[in-house]
């Protein structure tokens, strides 16, 4: 089933300042969309605008042609996964708890054979088997974005939204969360959003970018197409030069004056 | 099985909280054979059931009149005080948080104080005037705080800071009728204000069955508190309304604590203490926090109030006072004792 997602003509504001501004873009399935940009572009909050966290002050977001205001939060939720940019600190839960949270959606109060099944099946899809046991608390950087992740699977999402995925991590472990990513896209034909700072990780992983501005939409395409010299001098102030062997590689040069 | 640590887990609370049900009639039991009077078991036995009560009328008169009713106030006065910490504690992510932060002992204080010195009030008189503006009161300071925490978006941090402001306010009321009260006045003030359980009767008894009827609804929310911990955003993308179960546990929770406190004075100390306690011993599932918490502060309060009783017999002590000498250095004792950080 192809899930589209249609952001159309959204403005948020907090307070004076406008976080986006008029934007509209159309998301398919299968497909691993990355919003980039600098700091306050509107990156996160494009991401809650289409999980409905946050309510633009005009504009719709549609869902399969469905105005997600008309959706109910509940079953919202069990459509879109949301992983946070910031995990909480301090979660005094094990991690198949913490993965059964995803669970929320569905259950009332137990946790049905199918509950803890699909429980299962998330933490294997993303290789945390071995922690089911372990306390949230106790885990590294990756381990929990992990678990974050696996618990927005276990939502049986269609479409999943990642909040700065790889930050924080170290280089193995933004490979390995970026991989699963797109695996997870793939084979479960979801339609994956995330919001991630790395230009080059952004372009490696993605089939469209999406380039935000002062919450504008500066450029959108290909990672090729929107990873130019320009586009970079014009949105992060910076020089660059793009290498393309073998990957697109974005090189700054010096910040320009 | 990857669940299997999680359905072990889940047994294991079950059993506990089998164990906790089991010792609420013993600690009834106790609370009914302990007192001035000395009651065997046996013969409180023999006394409930005869029905022409051939044993000693005045033993039966204190079991019936005095003591269970006052037993059973404990049991459900203590798990209404832990329920209400347990969801306000979630609801509002914050460990400090009792069934008080709202405002709801200091209002219900102030009208206890305005009943008692000025003799103004809204309903009833005596000992019912106390009671119903006490009531009155605590609700007020309740709605107060959400109205004002409403302004900032009912996030935890308005509710927690408008609360301790209207605390505060209430206070200063109290402070001021303190003040200005005659000897007497002030004797019975201050007597209300530690809290105690010897008005319990079989007629008050029954509010306090209302209070526990009022915080049933409150476990529906138990996934909502669940997912409350990962924080606002998450939980509304999990599908959780975080400012809807704030208010509606909130408000439940007002009013069956209101209910209470207006019949016992202010018992603190339960509502903190017995959701900690739980936590330890069950973990931070809702679903089985709650009902272990309810089950810890009826056994808490019951047992604090068995001790007021008789530590000093013939004297009573006030039982707030019993749950702070006592209970205090068992809490904090507890908490070093655990190597696992319990609160997020």
């Amino acid at each position: 089933m192809a899930v589209k997602i249609v952001v159309r003509d959204i403005t948020v504001s907090y307070g004076s300042i406008r976080a986006l501004d008029g934007v509209s873009v159309e998301l398919e399935s299968g497909k691993i969309t990355s919003i980039v940009g600098p700091n306050g572009a509107g990156k996160t909050t494009l991401l809650k605008c289409i999980n409905g966290i946050v309510r633009p002050s005009a504009g719709v977001v549609f869902l399969d042609g469905m105005d997600i205001r008309k959706i109910k939060q509940i079953k919202l939720a069990r459509r879109m996964g949301h992983v946070p940019q910031l995990p909480p600190l301090h979660l005094p839960l094990t991690v198949f708890e913490t993965v059964a949270l995803g669970r929320r959606p569905y259950v009332s109060w137990v946790l049905s054979k199918k509950d803890i099944r699909t429980v299962e099946e998330a933490m294997k899809a993303v290789g945390i088997e071995h922690l089911s046991d372990r306390y949230f608390d106790e885990l590294s950087g990756g381990e929990r974005q992990k678990v974050l992740i696996a618990m927005a699977l276990a939502q049986e999402p269609e479409v999943l939204l990642l909040d700065e995925p790889t930050s924080n991590l170290d280089i193995r472990h933004q490979l390995e969360i970026l991989n699963l990513i797109r695996r997870l896209a793939r084979e479960k034909n979801l339609t994956v959003v995330m919001a991630i700072h790395d230009l080059n990780l952004a372009s490696r992983f993605s089939d469209i970018m999406i380039m935000l501005k002062d919450g504008r939409i500066f450029a959108i395409g290909s990672p090729r197409e929107v990873l130019t010299p320009e586009n970079i001098r014009e949105v992060y102030g910076v020089e660059v030069t793009i290498l393309t062997n073998p990957h697109l590689l974005v090189v700054p040069i010096g910040v320009v004056p | 099985m990857l669940a299997s640590g999680y359905t072990r887990m889940s047994k294991r609370r079950v059993f506990v909280l089998m164990l906790l049900v089991l010792a609420l009639p013993l600690i009834v039991f106790i609370s009914m054979s302990v007192g001035v009077l000395p009651v065997s078991p046996l013969g409180l036995i023999l006394a409930s059931l005869s029905p022409n009560h051939e044993v000693n009328p005045v033993a039966w008169a204190v079991i019936w009149y005095l003591r269970l009713p006052r037993a059973l106030m404990a049991v459900m006065a203590g798990a209404v005080l832990a329920i209400a910490g347990v969801v306000l504690q979630g609801s509002l992510r914050n460990p400090l948080v009792s069934p008080f932060t709202l405002g709801v002992s200091s209002g219900a204080s102030f009208g206890a104080a305005l009943a008692i010195v000025l003799g103004v009030g809204i309903v009833g008189m005596g000992a019912y005037l106390i009671m119903a503006n006490a009531f009155v009161f605590a609700l007020l300071a309740t709605f107060i705080t959400l109205g004002i925490a409403r302004l900032r978006g009912m996030t935890a941090e308005s509710v927690i800071l408008a609360g301790i402001a209207v605390m505060y306010m209430f206070s200063a009321g109290v402070t001021l009728l303190q003040y200005v009260a005659r000897e007497w006045e002030l004797t019975e003030l201050v007597y209300w204000l530690m809290g105690d359980l010897s008005k319990a009767s079989w007629h008050r008894l029954r509010y306090t069955v209302l209070a526990v009827i009022v915080c049933i609804p409150l476990f529906k929310f138990a996934w909502d508190l669940n997912v409350l911990m990962m924080g606002d955003d998450a939980a509304k993308s999990l599908g959780t309304d975080p400012s809807m179960t704030r208010v509606a546990c909130a408000c439940l929770s007002a009013l069956a604590v209101s209910i209470v406190v207006c019949m016992t004075g202010p018992i603190g100390f339960i509502g903190l203490m017995a959701p900690h306690l739980a936590r330890l011993v069950v973990g931070s599932d809702h679903r089985f926090l709650m009902p272990t918490s309810a089950l810890i502060g009826a056994l808490l309060l019951s047992t604090a109030d068995l001790v007021a009783r008789t530590i000093m017999m013939p004297l009573e002590l006030p039982v707030g006072v019993v749950t702070a000498f006592f209970g205090v250095p068992l809490f904090v004792h507890l908490l070093l004792r655990t190597r696992r950080e319990i609160w997020r």
